[in-house]
């Protein structure tokens, strides 16, 4: 493809909206009588979707690789949780790596047994005690951080814990976070992200602590995740009633099947 | 009786949804739990559990590439998992028909659903995007989060700015410059 190097921003813009989805249907028309007049548009647009679908795939991909790595690293065995059966399965991904091939079909057997032993574990489990820690443990996932931003920056050692924070050392991460708190004590982005870690390190009372600052201030970009935090970490304590009603005032996708889990 | 149809089918509308917005819980759920079947597939059909993983990986591409496409409606509860499984196994065969194996096999099986794997894209297309995503990885860091966020994620620019610390305008400028950056990177690397 040979193309201009260059294209203004409005265009690009323009070009964008129209492949998003996010022209109004007059827009849409004169664009296409343009696109059907000009072939060197019709390229650009051509060009950018397949950029766009490149720039997907790689960031598909590269959660592909997650995943795979979940199965093959995670020696301890990972927990998947399924909604297309409707009820929560565990499955139990043994490592096998190390096994030979022929012994392929015993490891299969291995995991089967193994799987068939959380099942019977589970089942003990929840007939023997209350089951939210393992509610908890479905619908957590730690907040995957901020990006750390361009170049120099004067919040480097705020970014720098961000890094710690991201890779689960999050003490730490706390330590730094704790020391930049004591002087800004009110910044909800500190007080969401001491939260977190604190949550990540399985250490829910502290972390309500910092989530109910963060929820006190209204015009927080992260009070909404805050109000979900929160609702977990009271559930993992087995505050049953405080967590419903955090959750409920949160706008998270999994909040009503989470809330539909409480309700009996 | 047409309730439960209907329920059957807005779960699977569902999936499908999660699917286009690329939601990451529904991926990973779809993911770990079909691969073990393609792996098994492959191992006992002389591949390797890393050959596994590239195909089922192509495979799981070549289904979300429907899904977005709206070219992939699953009927019911299992068809979703028989499609990926399919075009894995397809793709699996394929390659040992193909002139990099040579191992002496005997193999009784012929693909299917070929007709299901088709994604109207040429192969220079195919070309293309494959080169995409090779100088997408050598793009700088904040770059590929900022694009991978917005593109991928789906994330609004409100909530990518917040993120960088940025205004909505200078998240809307470094998507525009990421842009021109990969561009030129395509046109450089010809």
């Amino acid at each position: 493809m040979n193309l201009e190097p260059n294209i203004s921003q409005e265009e690009f813009e323009r070009i964008e909206r129209y492949l998003l989805n996010e022209m109004s249907a007059g827009e849409i028309s004169t664009f296409e009588t343009e696109l059907n007049q000009q072939p060197a548009l019709r390229e650009l647009v051509e060009e950018h979707r397949l950029l766009l679908i490149g720039i997907k795939e790689a960031g598909l991909t590269e959660k592909l690789n997650e995943f795979h790595q979940e199965i093959f690293e995670n020696n301890t065995g990972t927990q998947v949780s399924s909604e297309e059966t409707g009820s929560k399965i565990l499955k139990t991904y043994s490592s096998t790596r190390s096994t030979v091939r022929k012994f392929i079909v015993r490891s299969w057997l291995v995991a089967a047994s193994l799987i068939l032993l959380a099942g019977i574990g589970i089942w003990w489990f929840f007939n023997t005690q209350n089951n939210y820690s393992k509610i908890f443990a479905d619908y957590y996932s730690p907040d995957p951080g901020l990006i750390t931003a361009m170049g120099v920056s004067d919040n480097y050692e705020f970014e720098r814990a961000m890094v710690n924070y991201k890779r689960g050392e999050y003490t730490e991460a706390l330590k730094s976070w704790d020391k930049l708190l004591a002087s800004n004590s009110s910044s909800d982005t500190l007080n969401y992200f001491i939260g977190s870690a604190h949550l990540a390190g399985k250490n829910a009372e502290k972390a309500i602590e910092y989530f109910e600052k963060v929820v006190a201030d209204n015009s927080s970009a992260f009070r909404n995740d805050a109000l979900w935090y929160l609702g977990l970490a009271n559930l993992k304590m087995g505050r049953i009633k405080e967590a419903k009603s955090f959750i409920e005032s949160s706008d998270h996708e999994d909040k009503q099947d989470l809330l539909s889990l409480l309700k009996d | 009786m047409q309730e439960e149809t209907f329920k059957t089918y807005s779960k699977q509308a569902e999936q499908v949804i999660a699917i286009k917005a690329n939601d990451e819980k529904t991926l990973r759920v779809l993911y770990l739990e079909n691969f073990p079947k393609t792996e098994k597939y492959v191992l006992e059909n002389n591949g390797s559990s890393e050959e596994a993983r590239d195909v089922f990986q192509e495979a799981f591409i070549a289904v979300w590439r429907n899904i977005q496409a709206n070219k992939f409606r699953p009927e019911n509860e299992t068809a979703l998992s028989g499609y990926l499984y399919r075009i894995a196994k397809n793709k699996w065969l394929d390659y040992l028909r193909s002139g990099h194996y040579k191992r002496t096999t005997s193999m009784t099986e012929t693909p299917d659903v070929y007709e299901s794997q088709e994604d109207c894209l040429s192969e220079d297309q195919e070309k293309y995007i494959t080169k995409v995503k090779e100088q997408f990885r050598l793009l700088g860091d904040n770059c590929k989060e900022l694009l991978t966020r917005f593109y991928y994620k789906q994330e609004s620019l409100k909530k990518i700015a917040d993120g960088f610390g940025w205004t909505e305008a200078t998240a809307r400028n470094n998507k525009y410059r990421c842009i021109q950056r990969l561009r030129a990177m395509m046109n450089h690397d010809k």
